[in-house]
């Protein structure tokens, strides 16, 4: 005897996690507005860097003149637009942010997951080379290869790409490390008796219930990325002038912060607005999976 | 081996001989021999037929739980043979076990734990229809509506998440779970055991009704006898990995042979205070041994008070005594107890 009529009595429709979650994240207003300012600054950079391709080198005689009209962001001490500088390097740090962000949610993901889910000698390989880079220093290894990247004019690109590729491993630790406490929970036995696929087990069961940690280390490395770039260009390893990043700008406000402060403020202003959009479209992610911000939404 | 499969008048849905399940302890260093072995079910030989219920009783840690995780392949058998509708589970493929697991289910001890806390009640219960590809927009939630009058939750509840629901009511969501797939035979892990008492019995009459009106066979895991005692057709008694006595309800109840099963029918508490009062006590001596290193010939012999000495050299099979009613000791001897 079979348990259900052929046609069955309708019910509630019932969708995806994923599907949930991109709903939830689309009510997000908090994320929402995140996604736009980025969106809104990239869109200014990419347009002014466009429509003023020299501005950021374009020497005036207007030596560290106070934000006015012609320079809405003042000039620096050697008399450069400081808001053709902050939009370029805006532009160096949005790159640098997708770029970091989606090599961590990929490759960290997808390696943290075989290596914790699967175990054995899969697991065992690819731990050994996330130790080999995490071993040699981080700053060894961009000095030497940002030497090569240099000689090529330091394309933000190539930076924002090496930066990236070896962002990746901690959140894979991470995530290895989770999915290894998440494999024994009762629920994903349940689901391997029912027949799920490791595919299906990792994509609807471990990965959502890893997104706080996913998440939450996946802002920080971009954050930590940001960091790194203007220490990189600091030290004259990442990109070199006349291409230019915030992270650079900072650092050459920071001593007139008292004398001209606009030199300081408007690139820092700048890149903690970044920062902070990718804190809260992270957050925004990891809340859309979360039960209990489904019902408050509701 | 002799079992109760003498039945011949019905063929089993579930059929199970010699089962034998190891975990190796892996020891923490590299390059390290494993250091021990666990035998946690050692030679178990059972038949479960349609529509019936076997219950496997056992004190903690004797492999009940690891017997019904066999089934299923969850757990690897390191050697024995299980067969559902005579056809062999050991070694099959993760595809062919695919087709087998629509017929044959599992209900977890732990309600709490069972289900994922990222989905909802909906999406978990309609979990087993996507993986076999038998979700249809159109019927899937009416479905799963369905599956969940039948196990008496309002469906309307389908979009909560598991944490709104107290432990009754989350271990129906994992038996309509279970149940959507319109399996023959369901494996029930201790459903109860995690559960108030005051809502045991509602769990426990809700699976009662689901097998009268569609004929499915139970294999009802408990760790006392008294669980087991109203929804049994059959029992089995089992200690450190090996069934010592199985039989028809009755028979076990009323005239155990096995002196396992004799001690643990007497340190059942009985409902009649009179009764309680005169019947008498068998207190066994000592704990149960590990399973690391389980004890030679009998297992029980370290704690019988019949032992003899060929107890400890030879392992006593499992033996039909008649009626269906098999036992595993070398001294068996019907003993009324309640
Ligand atoms: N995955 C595993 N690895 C190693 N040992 C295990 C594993 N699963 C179970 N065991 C061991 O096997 C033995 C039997 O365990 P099992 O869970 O089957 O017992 P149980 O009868 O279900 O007990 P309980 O009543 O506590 O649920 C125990 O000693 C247990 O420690
Ligand atoms: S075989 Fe011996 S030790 Fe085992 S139960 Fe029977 S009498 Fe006791
Ligand atoms: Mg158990």
């Amino acid at each position: 005897m079979s348990i259900f009529r052929k046609k069955g009595r309708s019910g509630e429709k019932i969708e995806t996690q994923w599907s949930t979650a991109m709903r939830n994240f689309r009510k997000d207003k908090m994320a929402l507005t995140g996604i736009a300012i980025f969106v809104i600054i990239l869109i200014v950079a990419l347009v002014q860097t466009m429509l003023n391709p020299k501005g950021w080198s374009t020497l005036t005689t207007d030596f560290a003149k106070p934000p006015s009209w012609h320079h809405p962001f003042g000039t620096t001490d050697s008399g450069l637009d400081l808001m053709s500088g902050c939009l370029k390097g805006a532009l160096q740090d949005l790159i640098i942010a997708v770029i970091v962000s989606t090599m961590a949610l990929v490759i960290g993901t997808a390696v943290g997951a075989v290596a914790g889910y699967f175990g054995g000698l899969l697991d065992s390989v690819l731990m050994r080379v996330v130790d080999l880079l995490l071993v040699v220093p981080l700053l060894t290894i961009l000095i030497v290869m940002s030497n090569i990247f240099s000689s090529g004019g330091g394309s933000p690109l190539a930076i924002a790409l090496l930066i990236g590729f070896l962002s990746w491993t901690y959140i894979s630790r991470l995530v290895r490390a989770e999915f290894l406490a998440l494999r024994e929970r009762p629920f994903v036995e349940a689901s391997i008796a029912l027949g799920a696929s490791s595919w299906r087990v990792i994509t609807r069961h471990l990965i959502p219930n890893a997104i706080g940690v996913i998440m939450v280390n996946t802002t920080l490395t971009v954050a930590g990325a940001i960091l790194l770039e203007s220490t990189l260009s600091y030290l004259g390893l990442g990109i070199v002038p006349p291409a230019v990043s915030l992270g650079m700008l900072v650092q050459d406000g920071q001593g007139s912060a008292t004398t001209s402060p606009w030199q300081f403020f408007f690139p820092a202003g700048l890149l903690l607005i970044i920062v902070l959009c990718v804190f809260v479209i992270g957050d925004g992610m990891q809340a859309a999976f979360d039960p209990r911000n489904a019902r408050r939404r509701k | 081996m002799a079992t109760d499969s003498t039945d011949t008048t019905r063929s089993p849905v579930l059929s199970v001989r010699d089962l034998v399940v190891h975990f190796q302890k892996k020891s923490s260093l590299p390059f390290a021999k494993p250091t021990s072995v666990v035998h946690a079910v050692c030679g178990s030989s059972f038949d479960l037929f349609p529509g019936e219920t076997l219950g496997l009783v056992g004190e903690s840690g004797c492999g009940k739980t690891t017997t019904g995780r066999a089934m299923l392949q969850l757990a690897e058998p390191t050697s024995g043979s299980i067969k559902f509708d005579g056809q062999e589970l050991v070694g099959l493929s993760r595809k062919e076990m695919g087709e087998i697991r629509q017929n044959l289910q599992i209900v977890f001890q732990d309600p709490f734990g069972s289900l994922d806390p990222k989905m909802t009640v909906g999406q978990s219960i309609a979990e087993p229809l996507a993986i076999h590809g038998r979700w249809t927009d159109e019927e899937g939630p009416g479905l799963v509506a369905e599956a969940m009058r039948h196990v008496g939750l309002d469906p309307k509840f389908a979009s909560r998440f598991p944490n709104e629901f107290s432990g009754g009511q989350r271990q129906r969501i994992g038996i309509a779970r279970a149940l959507i797939l319109n399996p023959k035979v369901l494996i029930l892990d201790e459903p109860v055991s995690a559960l108030d008492v005051s809502v045991q019995a509602g769990v426990i009459n809700l699976l009662a009704d689901l097998q009268e009106k569609f004929g499915i066979a139970y294999l009802m895991i408990a760790h006392d006898l008294s669980v087991v005692r109203h929804v049994s057709d059959r029992v089995a008694v089992m200690y450190l990995g090996r069934i010592v006595e199985i039989a028809d309800k009755v028979d076990l109840y009323s005239a155990p042979q096995h002196p396992y099963t004799q001690a643990l029918l007497s340190a059942a508490p009985l409902a009649d205070p009179k009764a309680e009062r005169q019947r008498k006590r068998i207190i066994l001596e000592g704990d149960v041994p590990s399973p690391t290193n389980p004890p030679s010939g009998c297992r029980f012999r370290t704690r019988c008070p019949k032992a003899q000495d060929i107890c400890a050299n030879e392992i006593p099979d499992l033996i039909d005594r008649g009626q269906n009613h098999a036992v595993a000791c070398h001294f068996p001897e019907a003993m009324k107890i309640i």
